[in-house]
């Protein structure tokens, strides 16, 4: 079943026609419900921008995006404010968190703004807490604990709501590899166990290597897809062709990365 | 870049931050101007009645406005630095030599001290006159002031502020100069603490709190006269204690509390209020403490005014009163006043007599004026209670009753001599407080009512000079024609020891001017405490705007809506502004209590009656304010979102 589809999404920068940038130029793709994807290439290269598009923070300048077949250019104001917090999940590179809130309101942040009943939000949020490894953290407060563990909460609070969509910008941007190795894993398994549809841009060929499926994105226009096969190492290894392919700044980054 | 440039930047970046310092300075230097003006005015150096006191009082303001006018200089500068430290060492880093920094700091604080100075000076100017014209008609002078403002006023405004404000200056400097450039960029990045409350911390502020209101509340009127400055300053520690531990122990307790916690309000408000407490309780105590005194001196103010107005009648029950010592003869001085009273169309007012002699208490030690019970009976029949005491061997005392008098109960009746020239009496005295019999003067203070045998005998025998020709005339006081008549009475016996004419106009006409004064001079300063307490608020409010423009963007991010953000930011921004407000009002309540028991009056509607009117200008601060600060934060929000989330 697909979850979100984009037809034709195209989103120009600066109105005036001497300083005009097409960031995204007719992409569409489709993504199945339940699928881990990744969004790839090179700076530039317009994915914050098709995130923000995607994600109903940005309008596109033309083109359509149904998410659960709903065409979200519909929605206006507050609607669109509810949609978003009712609908979809969102983990930011640099976590993001309240620092008055503790890791547990945190994470029970959507579940609030919905209303849910108390005794509800405390069960659902240990259940998603014991998940992702960080139910001892739960009593402690952002600046108390490490940044992959801040990406974990966010992870929480992105999912906790069972939205049918999770966007993520660099989740890993901030960390160090180990760090960013358990946020990959909490990504993986949210995925599995609650069957979260997730949508994450980044640099990394590493943590794309935990995806399902990989779009890469080249001026604004779909560049080509891969599925992973088998292994993790066989698609890293794919992932790694495939920007090599594309070319530009991408060889020297991945040199110094891996 | 010309550190002009830099410095100009700085303030169109933020103009917000800069608005309410210099408004609320402008304001002081203007009040300053103002009462110095006054002070300084040729036409008060003579003598004109009260514009002696009147003078007085304004030097006595201007120097309390001059030195709150420093210290909130001081805060308001200082606190300003901070919210710079981060872009001053920036700068340094970037490359800005020490030189360039200092002329950043100096050539703001020119600017802003010019600026202050020449808007306090110039709406001062426009101001002027009506000032003037003002207080010539609250002391009745007999002609206006004249518009002067010589160069010794401004001069001394220029001074005294220009020497504040190059100390201020000064002051920054240090600050900025001592810190290296690192913990410039640091300042304010620190990741704080959890608001936490000791328990300890808050029962010394609530043992605190309840011993001065304790104090405050006794019934004693003398053990209110000496609290007034030990409980004033124990409060005031309570209140810097309390309102961070009282308030975060209750966030606590709300925060506790799962079924109210857990929803969209109170969850985005209560943690974030705690730590806006936490950082800004210093300033919250200092406001609820100026909103006390504020409300206090109004309230106070009022009182005195009303009660003294309305106490004419009590401390000159007698519409107009003709005395006259000695045994001369009295019938001319009467058919004077007579005179003067027909002219006005008053000489159908009915005429009383009375013979009052001088005697002396010797228990009490108190001198007194003897009159028959007949008289008394009389007075005391237009409803007051009398002291029903007929007997040849008791009498009754008298008391005036004063305005503010810490005063003892009485005992139910005691023993005493009287003695009335050569005469001696053995009585026994009962005290009655129900108001005097006739206004007062010299021996009339404390009647002693004997039986009008006791007195006939008295009167037969006393020498001439012991007695004391009262006459009275009794009606309506109000009027215009009464008022005329009064002065020309007044001015008809001026000068003239053993003939004293008291009305009860008189007596209201006095207590106007003097205590409209008061209220003038109160309400003024108040006017002054007022703008510190808003430019406080402000003040604050706009150095955490940043940290709010995170942390509303943050919430943003996460699908609250602009509505839910808008109620967040303002219930937040009512507790800071409403919460000193309440404690305010609650200290004067408890103080304007106490003035009840010194008035023997339950005077606290006049206090809240000044709070409701400070209540109306704290709302429309609260909602101006409100929506700058909305605007502001939304300005911030913008800029982020044209960035994009991600
Ligand atoms: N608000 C904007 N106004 C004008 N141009 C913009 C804006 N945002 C992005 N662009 C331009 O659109 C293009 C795509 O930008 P986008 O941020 O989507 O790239 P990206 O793939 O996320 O790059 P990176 O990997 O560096 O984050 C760029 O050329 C960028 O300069
Ligand atoms: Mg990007």
């Amino acid at each position: 079943m697909t979850i979100l589809k984009a037809s034709g999404l195209t989103k120009v920068y600066g109105s005036s026609r001497r300083a005009e940038t097409r960031a995204l130029d007719g992409f569409s793709f489709e993504v199945e419900k339940g699928r881990f994807v990744g969004i790839m290439g090179p700076s530039g290269s317009g994915k914050t921008t098709l995130l923000n598009v995607l994600a109903t923070i940005d309008a596109p300048t033309s083109g359509t995006v149904l998410v659960d077949g709903l065409d979200t250019s519909r929605l206006k104001g507050e609607e669109l404010a509810l949609f978003r917090r009712k609908r979809l999940g969102f983990v930011f590179q640099d976590y993001n968190l309240l620092d008055s809130l503790s890791i547990e309101e945190n994470i029970a942040l959507p579940l609030v703004l919905d209303r849910r009943p108390l005794t509800a939000i405390k069960r659902r949020v240990e259940e998603v807490a014991a998940w992702l490894g960080i139910e001892e953290l739960l009593n402690r407060f952002p600046y108390e604990v490490s940044g992959g563990q801040q990406q974990r909460a966010a992870i929480a609070r992105a999912i906790v709501h069972e939205p049918v969509l999770v966007f993520a910008d660099e989740p890993t941007g901030n960390l160090d590899s180990r760090s960013a190795r358990a946020v990959m894993d909490a990504f993986t398994l949210i995925n599995a166990r609650a069957g979260a549809t997730i949508l994450m841009v980044t640099h990394d060929p590493f943590a794309a290597s935990f995806c399902q499926t990989v779009f890469f994105i080249r001026d604004g226009r779909l560049y080509t897809e891969i599925h992973r096969g088998d292994g993790r190492q066989a698609f890293f290894q794919q992932i790694l062709d495939v920007l090599s392919q594309m070319g530009g700044a991408y060889d020297e980054h991945v040199a110094d990365r891996v | 870049m010309s550190t002009w440039r830099i410095a100009s930047r700085f303030f169109r970046h933020d103009w917000r931050r800069y608005v309410a310092f210099v408004g609320s300075t402008a304001f002081t230097v203007m009040i300053y101007f103002l009462y110095t003006a006054l002070s300084m005015h040729p036409d008060l150096q003579g003598g004109y009645p009260y514009a002696r006191q009147a003078v007085q009082g304004m030097k006595a303001a201007a120097v309390v406005i001059a030195i709150f006018a420093f210290l909130f200089l001081l805060y308001s500068s200082s606190s300003f630095v901070r919210l710079r430290m981060k872009e001053l060492g920036l700068l340094s880093l970037l490359g800005v030599s020490k030189r360039q920094l200092i002329q950043i700091i100096l050539g703001e604080n020119l600017i802003i001290a010019a600026v202050s100075l020449a808007a306090g000076l110039g709406v001062g100017l426009l101001l002027l006159k009506l000032f003037f014209m003002g207080i010539s008609a609250l002391l009745r002078l007999p002609r206006e002031l004249p518009f002067s403002a010589g160069v010794g006023v401004w001069l001394r405004t220029i001074l005294v502020f220009g020497g504040m404000f190059a100390a201020v200056s000064v002051a920054s400097l240090r600050a900025v100069l001592r810190r290296s450039v690192v913990e410039l960029v640091r300042a304010g990045r620190k990741p704080k603490a959890a608001p936490r409350f000791s328990a300890w911390r808050l029962a010394l502020g609530l043992l605190l709190l309840i011993g001065g209101y304790l104090w405050a509340g006794s019934p004693n009127p003398t053990m209110v006269v000496t609290g007034v400055v030990p409980v004033t300053l124990i409060v005031s520690l309570a209140t810097l204690i309390l309102i961070r531990e009282a308030s975060i122990a209750c966030l606590s307790w709300l925060h506790g509390w799962g079924r109210y916690y857990y929803r969209p309000g109170p969850f985005l408000t209560i943690s974030q209020l705690a730590y806006k407490i936490q950082d800004n309780y210093r300033v919250l105590a200092a406001t609820a403490i100026l909103v006390a005194v504020i409300l206090t001196a109004i309230g106070t103010a009022f009182t005195l005014y009303a009660l003294s107005t309305s106490d004419a009648v009590n401390t000159y029950p007698i519409a107009v009163q003709l005395v006259q010592y000695g045994g001369t003869d009295e019938r001319p001085s009467i058919a004077a006043v007579h005179a003067v009273l027909a002219k006005h169309g008053l000489d159908r007012m009915p005429r009383r007599e009375l013979v009052a002699l001088r005697g002396r208490l010797t228990g009490r030690k108190l001198d007194v004026a003897v009159v028959p019970y007949s008289f008394y009976r009389e007075i005391r029949a237009d409803g007051r209670e009398a002291l029903n005491s007929g007997d040849d061997h008791e009498a009754i005392l008298v008391f005036p009753r004063a305005l503010l008098h810490g005063q003892r109960k009485e005992a139910e009746s005691w023993n005493d001599r009287v003695q009335i020239g050569e005469e001696e009496l053995a009585l026994t005295v009962k005290p009655d407080e129900a108001g005097r019999l006739v206004n007062p003067g010299r021996h009339l203070l404390y009647n002693l009512v004997v039986s009008d045998v006791v007195y006939d005998g008295l009167a037969n025998r006393v020498a001439p000079g012991q007695r004391i020709h009262i006459s009275m005339w009794t009606g309506d006081w109000r009027g215009r024609a009464m008022q005329q008549a009064s002065s020309e009475l007044s001015a008809l016996f001026a000068g003239q020891e053993k003939k004293l004419v008291s009305t009860t106009t008189g007596q209201y006409q006095a207590q106007v001017t003097q205590m409209g004064l008061l209220v003038f001079i109160g309400v003024f300063v108040s006017l002054v405490f007022i703008a510190a307490c808003f430019s406080l608020l402000y003040s604050r409010l706009f150095t955490d705007i940043e940290e709010d423009r995170r942390y509303a963007c943050r919430l943003q991010q996460v699908g609250v809506t602009t509505r839910e953000l808008r109620g967040q930011a303002l219930s937040q921004m009512a507790v800071i502004f409403f919460l000193p407000f309440v404690v305010g009002l609650v200290h004067s309540t408890v103080a304007m209590h106490a003035l009840g028991t010194l008035t023997r009056r339950t005077v606290l509607h006049y206090g809240w009656g000044a709070a409701l009117l400070f209540l109306f200008l704290f709302g429309a601060f609260f909602l101006g304010t409100g929506q700058l600060y909305w605007r502001a934060l939304q300005d911030g929000l913008q800029r982020e979102a044209r960035s994009g989330v991600f």
